[in-house]
């Protein structure tokens, strides 16, 4: 955790040097201290000490790298599964858009569990397209019907 | 006013009818992630057009009261508020939860809304003019310590260590800035996409914080055994003692969501995460909060529940809608023939009468509803993780489009989701980045107010009573956690 603090800290000072250089283009203020400047640079000033103190923090604790290298090792093969959902979820919201929500919530529910559990027989793969198809009627019947929401229908339809 | 007369308009079947259905629909709409207690009263008011006066907004009053409720179901099962108001709910009752309590958190989340809604009915009922008097001596100074004393929460909801709790909530506070200001019409951080010129939307930005990245947190522990995220429901109903040891907590928070919710402009949101505060703050074990206490959940409830009646105050008495919701009633009220203000009351009390009724027994019907249907809907928490999972990201993504039914909102819950996995992933927790989002368009515009009244000088901060007692009671408590953490790393490293 000691050098991802000391990353966090420089990606929050990078971020706070170049929103705090955005405010410069701000209109002055009328009266001291009521800008619409002046409360996004008192945070981004409190945001750069914080991430001072971070990496301060990170660098003097910096010392245990053999355990903190296992960690980050188990870690990375965890998050294999969160980045795939990450793309998936990206991916479902284009289809979202353009084929329709019926057709890209059937795929999106499939690509989902196959991620979950990557058990590819046809018997299962059978039980979640029935699933999928159970769960696009329910959001019809609770978004579309129920409330009303308006749905894109997409290419399709 | 006869509150009898009121109560057998209200009992009447078909009146009754209409109530126990407004319940229970407004109980359903709250807890689908993306879709508030507004929503839910927007949606439905068609419904209404057909209805005379007291059958209509008896109706409303129904669906108000579980909408607001409803919320909380969802965020303590799976992390997902389907309200605003609820996010405070979520920091409790999802760890109890995981602790196999999520029932005793159901539970309790009932009650507590049950109380808080009853104490500001009847406050409603006996003191409206009173404290709509007092409301209205609100100003920007008043307003600003409110919201200061609300975001001193964020120390108590930094998990294992504050400065990544505060950087966590300046970081809420910075996205709360995007946008076009709010005093100057000036955009801010916008980068020249005219759709950020309205700046981040709460219930997007929130589903995305709890829902996605929850989800995205799951997939984490696929692979391990399914026992991991299976959790069980354990008893639902609090004990006599339990209740009795949380009534000054529900007392407090009702009250305090109550006044809050007649503060025009500051609604159900605001008042959890106030009262949660507050409760924090006078706990003999506030460094427990935020790991599955029922104190937390019982305190954001009561307060957001306690809001119906609060807001209520300043619309019947005044006019003033105290929230959103409120606004929504007072045009089904104007839809009705009926002008809210001092006049409903002298002209139209046949009107008043059954709708404060109502209110009463739309509480009733909610306590009755909520621990009925609570076994039934905690099993959600109890499903196998793979129908979990595509369940909560698709109603989550789906809830965030529906709210307008705009694609960059659901975007904005992905991206929202994406950045709370990975912040929390890293020790950064996410309570108070919602909390600062919530919070922070109320501090920085009143703050910004109150310095252009005083021409600069921060003394009206410390001159107004009301203020100067919230601004100690906020610089208290942040000492106070500050010198409890000095101490136990102290402590820690004496050990060492």
């Amino acid at each position: 955790m000691k050098k991802e603090n000391l990353v966090a800290g420089l990606i929050f000072l990078v971020f706070s040097i170049f929103l705090y250089v955005e405010t410069l283009r701000f209109p002055s203020p009328p009266v001291q201290g009521t800008g619409l400047a002046f409360w996004p640079r008192f945070l981004l000033i409190m945001l750069m000490c914080a991430s001072l103190l971070l990496i301060y923090s990170g660098r003097r604790q910096e010392g245990n790298e053999a355990a903190e290298g296992a960690k980050r090792a188990d870690k990375d093969i965890v998050i294999k599964k969160p980045l795939y959902a990450i793309a998936v979820s990206v991916l479902f919201m284009v289809l979202f858009k353009v084929t329709g929500f019926a057709f890209s919530i059937f795929l999106y529910f499939l690509a989902i569990t196959v991620i979950v559990d990557p058990d590819l027989r046809p018997s299962r793969l059978c039980m979640r397209g029935v699933q999928a198809l159970g769960v696009v009627m329910l959001v019809y019947v609770v978004f579309g019907l129920f409330l009303r929401v308006n749905l894109p229908k997409g290419i399709f339809f | 006013m006869d509150f009898f007369a009121g109560l057998f308009v209200v009992l009447h079947p078909s009146n009754l009818l209409l109530l126990v259905v407004g319940v229970i629909m407004g109980i359903v709409v709250g807890a689908i992630p993306g879709l508030t207690a507004t929503l839910a009263i927007s949606l439905l008011l068609p419904f209404t057009f057909g209805l005379k006066a007291v059958p209509a907004l008896i109706m409303l009053v129904g669906i108000y009261v579980g909408g607001i409720y409803g919320g909380s179901i969802t965020a303590i099962l799976i992390r997902t508020p389907g309200t605003p108001g609820a996010a405070a709910t979520t920091l409790d009752g999802y760890p109890l939860t995981m602790q196999g309590k999520g029932g005793k958190a159901l539970g309790f989340a009932t009650t507590a809304s049950f109380y808080g809604g009853m104490l500001s009915a009847i406050i409603m009922i006996l003191l409206s003019p009173l404290i709509s008097k007092f409301a209205l001596q609100f100003s920007s100074a008043e307003y600003f310590a409110l919201a200061f004393f609300g975001l001193t929460v964020i120390f108590s909801v930094s998990g294992k260590s504050l400065l990544k709790g505060f950087i966590s909530g300046l970081l809420g506070l910075i996205i709360a800035c995007v946008g076009l200001d709010n005093i100057v019409p000036y955009p801010r951080f916008t980068f020249g996409y005219t759709e950020l010129l309205i700046g981040f939307p709460l219930l997007p930005a929130v589903i995305g914080l709890f829902a996605v990245s929850e989800v995205l947190r799951l997939f984490e522990i696929s692979g391990e055994s399914e026992e991991k995220i299976k959790f069980n429901i354990g008893r639902i109903l609090p004990t006599f003692q339990e209740l009795k040891s949380m009534l000054w907590i529900f007392t407090k928070s009702g009250l305090i969501g109550t006044f809050i919710g007649a503060l025009p402009g500051a609604g159900a949101n605001v008042a959890s995460f106030v009262s949660y505060s507050e409760a924090r703050r006078t706990s003999k074990t506030p460094e427990k909060f935020g790991t599955g206490m029922v104190e937390g959940v019982a305190a954001s409830e009561a307060a957001n529940n306690a809001v119906t009646g609060g807001a209520l105050i300043p619309m019947l008495t005044l006019g003033i809608p105290g929230d959103a919701v409120t606004a929504v009633l007072l045009g089904a009220l104007t839809i009705q023939g009926l002008q809210p203000g001092p006049l409903l009351f002298r002209d139209h009390m046949n009107v008043i009468e059954p709708l404060f009724a109502g209110i009463i027994v739309a509480n009733i019907v909610m306590l009755i509803t909520g621990l009925s249907g609570a076994p039934l809907v905690a099993r959600i928490a109890t499903l196998k993780k793979i129908n979990l999972i595509p369940a909560i990201a698709i109603f989550a993504l789906i809830g965030a489009f529906a709210t307008e039914g705009s694609f960059i909102h659901m975007g904005i819950a992905l991206g929202f989701g994406i950045m709370g996995y990975f912040l929390e992933r890293y020790g950064f927790p996410l309570a108070p980045i919602a909390l600062a989002i919530i919070l922070g368009p109320l501090a920085e515009v009143n703050f910004r107010t109150a310095l252009i009244r005083s021409g600069g000088s921060l003394d009206i901060f410390l001159t107004r009573p009301i203020s100067l007692v919230l601004i100690v009671l906020a610089v208290f408590s942040v000492v106070f956690t500050l010198k409890k953490e000095w101490d136990a790393s102290r402590k820690k490293a004496g050990q060492v």
